[in-house]
């Protein structure tokens, strides 16, 4: 039987007073309003169609132009964004109470028939078939319904614990219907939101331009006027913007600068652990050795997990052992079964029943931190007497080998984070998620874990299905994870009410510039 | 000269159409397409069927044939196709990025013909001196450095240490004239150092071959300053593979760009090509291959134009 079950949450009042996305990253200053920040980022946005963007920069930029249903708190739960309150009243069944007189920038009302709209959008074949990818993300939801203006009521098929989470992404921003049918698939260089800023110039590779929304539902946000994003693709060109002034927030700071970068004055360093996931994935299918789970098992133990943190990732960020990041509810930091040990690792590969001499060929493309990684993983497999062949190939041939399930191991990890294990954990380890079969994954036990924590009612039921889910993954070991890397940016001191979010996303509303 | 001019033209065609049937092929061989770098990007569960819909609706599964020929149909119209990968017109894209290549590269072929056919001269007269090694030296040494190395150096100097100008991006002329010339400089030198000890060693070789002709001997026993024997005998006839050399430049600082747009952040059509290329974005990178063989082959027009008005024995036509 279904028991009624509210998640009520904290109305606008209560959610105003609380920093929500992550930590802040100075000390409370008095607030300054006016001013331009300019922000280097390492790649354009391309597109602000939430429904079409992909990349982090225009998932950012589209956010700040949009805002999004849902947000995510500093504890990595759900909270809220444009949906004011939000009731479960049962497992399957989703009631959205938006926030009252929110507007788009074109003037029209931002009500329930336009957010029934948008998710319509998603799931549009024609959208989808132009680049509409955020599709995979609701294909849980059954239906939509506009119950008044204010309310939506959302059916999903099964239950599903983490459905809201996309919607705290780029899946919950919503665009004006009318801008939306004016401008076709035109709407992401004419995007009409309710966000904090409003996009006045783009150009491709030079800059993006967002000027401050007078009309934004939370009061007095936000701060600036104005926001530049740069795309600077170049890590050291990025840094020498940041340190010569010619911006105030640079994103992905070089690994290998950041002791260095934290001596110096006139920038602040700003870390957040939990951003990169790591792990050496193997392909089960018959050709690969990778096949046998005790080839596969033997590297939980002779990878050294300590020479990957210093060498790869220059010590920063966190060793890490299963897939749930810290920052989320469900990660636990005492979680830590495996450590060195190379004669456990032989007897495992002689167990293996793999011919020998071993030899696995890894493709990887350019990532420097990939490429410190494999050299110390090539080293770490050389005594077991396995020789890993690294070939270097761009990303498209790296993606066409991966996809076509060719890929004998993966050395590349998991990039970008997402607030909710289950988002990502769902795509590599459930038989049908995409990775899982690039990699000929499948173990039905797993598959029923995964539907187990969609299913449960607690937090505290998903957190013990995830640790079991845990268990599982690296006793499969078809992902061997070892670490959690970090997002760096540096700021100028000048840049006040920086959060730090988890996924890397900067919330422009909360920022001003002293003095 | 105006059939002539003509005539090249009218050869451009086939070059153009060769050329974008290569890349076109070029780009298909590459292992990947620009659907799976989408995907990629997301961050999302992208099924199977959805990539074959996306790829479907972009063309791509189409035989190639059909593909190319559907690219040149839509081409006689004018029309480019549209960007996979940002879904916006391939024209409108690589219009606005021609401006600021052009700029900085008209710039760096201007700064390094003003800087080595002088130390070309130079060299090339005293021989043998401190000041032709010297000038042998620096272009040996601007030659050997690597545009990422230069444009390092220089943004290190220039940019964070000095504050004399911005470390990247840039800035359109018809918006601000003075901050389009600051963020030009960098860029434009880092092309200079490169190009200019190429062009300083071919004055160099080329005059010192023109002043062992038997007229420079007879303009000297006529009693002519040296300088009077360069600038009024030797300049002319020196210039003819200087002039040569030049023009093939030109081309190659499109290569150039390729890495100092990169490295200074600089929307170009260099950059957008490298990205197009990385993302398998095939209508974008056909684009930018179409533009720039027309400008090579117009530079290289304008080379045998300045090459029949030095040397009036090669007019034809």
């Amino acid at each position: 039987m279904l028991t009624r079950r509210r998640l009520l949450h904290a109305a606008a009042a209560g959610a105003l007073l609380v920093p929500r996305l992550g930590f802040a990253q100075s000390a409370p200053a008095a607030i300054k309003r006016g001013g331009t920040l300019r922000t280097a980022i390492f790649a354009d946005p391309l597109s602000f169609d939430p429904h079409i963007t992909g990349n982090l920069q225009g998932r950012a930029a589209t956010r700040a132009i949009h805002d999004t249903l849902f947000r995510v708190d500093a504890q990595g739960r759900v909270a809220p964004g444009l949906v004011e309150s939000w009731e479960q009243p049962d497992d399957t069944t989703f009631i959205l109470k938006l926030r009252a007189n929110l507007k788009f920038q074109d003037g029209t009302a931002l009500d329930a028939a336009a957010v029934k709209y948008n998710i319509d959008r998603i799931r549009d074949p024609k959208v989808a078939a132009n680049g509409g990818i955020r599709q995979g993300e609701i294909t849980t939801l059954d239906s939509v319904a506009v119950v008044d203006a204010r309310t939506v009521k959302l059916t999903l098929k099964s239950a599903f614990a983490a459905f809201l989470f996309p919607f705290t992404d780029v899946t919950g921003c919503i665009g004006s219907p009318a801008a939306f049918e004016k401008y076709g698939l035109d709407y992401g260089l004419h995007p009409s939101g309710a966000g904090p800023f409003k996009l006045v110039e783009y150009a491709k590779d030079s800059r993006t331009v967002l000027e401050r929304n007078p009309d934004y539902w939370e009061s007095g946000k936000p701060y600036l006027d104005r926001v530049i994003l740069r795309p600077i693709p170049i890590d050291s060109t990025r840094l020498a913007e940041l340190r010569s002034g010619g911006v105030e927030i640079a994103e992905a700071l070089p690994l290998q600068d950041i002791t260095r970068l934290r001596e110096a004055k006139e920038i602040v360093v700003s870390e957040k652990v939990g951003y990169r996931w790591e792990y050496f994935g193997f392909n089960l299918a018959d050709a690969y050795p990778g096949r046998s789970k005790k080839f596969r098992q033997a590297f939980q133990w002779a990878i050294d997990r300590e020479a990957l943190h210093q060498v790869a990732y220059f010590g920063t960020g966190s060793i890490g052992y299963d897939g749930i990041m810290p920052g989320s509810p469900f990660h636990d930091p005492n979680y830590k079964p495996y450590k060195r040990d190379m004669d456990k690792a032989k007897r495992l590969i002689d167990e293996s029943g793999v011919a020998q001499p071993i030899v696995i060929q890894a493709p990887l493309q350019p990532d420097p931190v990939k490429q410190r990684a494999g050299q110390v993983f090539q080293a770490n497999a050389a005594e077991l007497g396995v020789k890993v062949e690294i070939e270097q190939v761009d990303s498209a041939g790296y993606r066409n080998t991966l996809s076509a399930g060719k890929l004998p191991m993966d050395l590349f990890g998991w990039w970008g984070y997402r607030p909710d294990p289950d988002q990502y954990l769902g795509i590599l380890l459930q038989s049908t998620g995409s990775y899982a079969k690039y990699n000929s994954y499948a173990n039905p036990k797993m598959d029923q874990l995964i539907l187990a924590e969609r299913g449960a009612r607690s937090e505290a039921d998903r957190r013990k299905v995830f640790r079991e889910i845990s268990d599982l993954m690296n006793d499969d070991a078809a992902y061997v994870p070892w670490h959690y890397g970090s997002d760096f940016k540096g700021l100028h001191p000048k840049v006040k009410g920086f959060m730090h979010a988890q996924d890397a996303i900067i919330a422009f509303q909360d920022i001003f510039l002293e003095g | 000269m105006a059939r002539y001019i003509v005539h090249r033209l009218l050869a451009a065609v086939p070059v153009l159409l060769l050329t974008s049937i290569i890349v076109f092929l070029l780009m298909r061989m590459l292992p990947g397409d620009p659907v799976l770098m989408i995907i990629s990007q997301a961050q999302t569960d992208v099924s199977a069927e959805l990539a074959e819909r996306m790829r479907q609706e972009y063309g791509l599964t189409q035989p190639l044939y059909a593909q190319y020929s559907a690219w040149l149909w839509k081409l006689l119209s004018g029309d480019l196709g549209r960007s996979i990968i940002s879904r916006q017109p391939a024209l409108d894209i690589v219009l606005t990025r021609m401006l600021p290549t052009a700029q900085i590269s008209v710039t760096a072929w201007l700064l390094a013909m003003l800087i080595s056919v002088p130390i070309g001269i130079v060299t090339a007269a005293s021989q043998g001196s401190w000041k032709d090694w010297l000038g042998t030296i620096l272009s040996l040494v601007g030659a050997a450095m690597p545009y990422f190395l230069t444009g390092g150096v220089l943004i290190y100097f220039v940019a964070m240490r000095w504050h004399w100008l911005p470390a990247s991006g840039y800035v359109s002329p018809f918006v601000d004239p003075v901050r389009s010339i600051a963020t030009t400089i960098l860029p434009a030198l880092t092309l200079t150092l490169w190009l200019a000890s190429t062009i300083t060693r071919q004055t160099r070789a080329s005059f010192i071959d023109v002043l062992q002709q038997a007229y420079i001997r007879t303009a000297r026993a006529k009693g002519l300053s040296q300088t009077r024997v360069i600038l009024w005998h030797a300049l002319k006839n020196a210039m003819l593979p200087v002039v040569t050399v030049l023009g093939i430049q030109l081309g190659s600082l499109f290569s150039g760009a390729v890495i100092t747009e990169t490295i200074f952040a600089v929307p170009g059509v260099g950059r957008l090509m490298v990205d197009g290329i990385l993302s398998r974005d095939y209508p974008m990178v056909q684009a930018v291959v179409l533009f720039l063989t027309l400008v090579v082959v117009l530079a290289n027009l304008l080379v045998d134009v300045a090459y029949g008005i030095l040397d009036p024995r090669s007019r034809r036509g």
